[in-house]
């Protein structure tokens, strides 16, 4: 990994002062870092942008561990419930969201003389349906983290080694893409969801995906945790009960990442990589 | 493929072939797509362990896009 290291450090430097994207995941937590450790807490600002489709415990991550990093921080509400495009979850409601993020963030980056604004897009995400990267690209973002090779396991790796407390946070993408596309986003499905993930926290289900179907919640959970689901059913359809949900449904195939862009047809798909 | 009740007995007759002589499966979902499985709740634990790699490309070979078992209807 040390080339990849050193071409991040490079890239970073190139870029003097930098506004990174920052959600509180993985990989922005972990670019701020290395973008402090590289150009100084007064060349970095991490920027997270609220709404409701962020859920409330990335939110305090994102803050606290900015805190903690020592990463000058700021948050920025973001309004794209409001474009109806967005709130119709077409398959590339991404791009609406991300348009209005950018915007803001290339704005504030203006104002406050930061000469580059950054996501933490990774290798591992060139291939996957991600349209958000086009309205990156639209809007001059850049990817150090790409560009520099790094793969998710690299970052968790290097996000160890710094005492990063994220390494070994689960991924987690935007409450939005627990709905089907074609389901209109609402505040309150996106609550809904977030409790229904949050309760099943509490039951030690870590990395559960609640997809919400109308009446109906039909959770992935690891195929390691099948069995435990099936014995703490009753708990489990309480607490995603609770959330809003009629019915609780265990998908038989478990947690997949992107699972709902298998609803799409390959022309609706936009890879990173390819689009930018 | 053929209409939603034939599809729906389809997936039951499968689940009897595989052991799952009470399984009852219902559609579920806005979309229509998903394929609710309803069983006693002393054959889940087969379900989702020993025979779920079959069941599931078996039923999702009926034209459903998901899968899923209903946690609350054995109760």
């Amino acid at each position: 990994m040390q080339p990849k290291q050193q071409r991040l450090r490079e890239l970073l430097r190139g870029y003097r002062s930098v506004l990174i994207g920052y959600s509180g995941g993985v990989d922005s937590v972990f670019l701020a870092a290395v973008a402090v450790e590289v150009l100084g807490a007064d060349r970095v600002l991490a920027v997270t942008g609220k709404s409701d489709s962020l859920a409330s415990w990335m939110e305090d991550t994102a803050r606290t561990v900015a805190e903690r990093v020592g990463i000058p921080w700021m948050e920025v509400s973001t309004d794209e419930m409001s474009d109806p495009r967005y709130a119709a979850n077409p398959g590339n409601r991404c791009y609406f969201c991300k348009t209005e993020l950018w915007g803001k963030l290339a704005r504030i980056a203006e104002q406050r003389d930061l000469r580059v604004v950054a996501d933490g897009s990774n290798a591992d995400d060139v291939g996957d349906h991600r349209p958000g990267a086009l309205a990156a690209a639209e809007w001059g973002v850049r990817s150090p983290l790409l560009d520099a090779g790094l793969t998710k396991a690299d970052i968790r790796a290097w996000s160890r080694e710094l005492g990063l407390p994220t390494w070994d946070q689960p991924a987690a993408p935007c409450l939005a893409s627990r709905l089907p596309y074609g389901l209109a986003v609402t505040p309150d499905r996106l609550r809904a969801v977030e409790a229904a993930e949050l309760a099943l926290r509490g039951l030690g289900f870590r990395d559960a995906r609640v997809r919400h179907h109308g009446d109906t919640a039909r959770v992935e959970l690891p195929l390691s945790e099948m069995e435990r689901a099936i014995a703490q059913r009753h708990s489990l359809v309480s607490a995603v009960g609770a959330a809003g949900f009629q019915h609780v449904l265990l998908d038989l195939r478990g947690y997949r990442r992107g699972a709902l862009n298998e609803a799409l047809a390959p022309q609706q798909l936009v890879q990173l990589g390819r689009s930018a | 493929m053929s209409g939603l009740t034939e599809r729906l007995a389809r997936a039951e007759a499968l689940l009897r072939a595989h052991g799952f002589p009470g399984a009852r499966v219902r559609v579920a979902g806005t979309d229509g797509d998903i394929a609710a499985v309803a069983l006693p709740a002393a054959a889940l634990q087969k379900l989702v362990g020993e025979r779920r790699n079959a069941v599931v490309e078996e039923v999702l070979a009926l034209g459903f896009r998901y899968v899923a078992v209903d946690l609350a209807a054995d109760a």
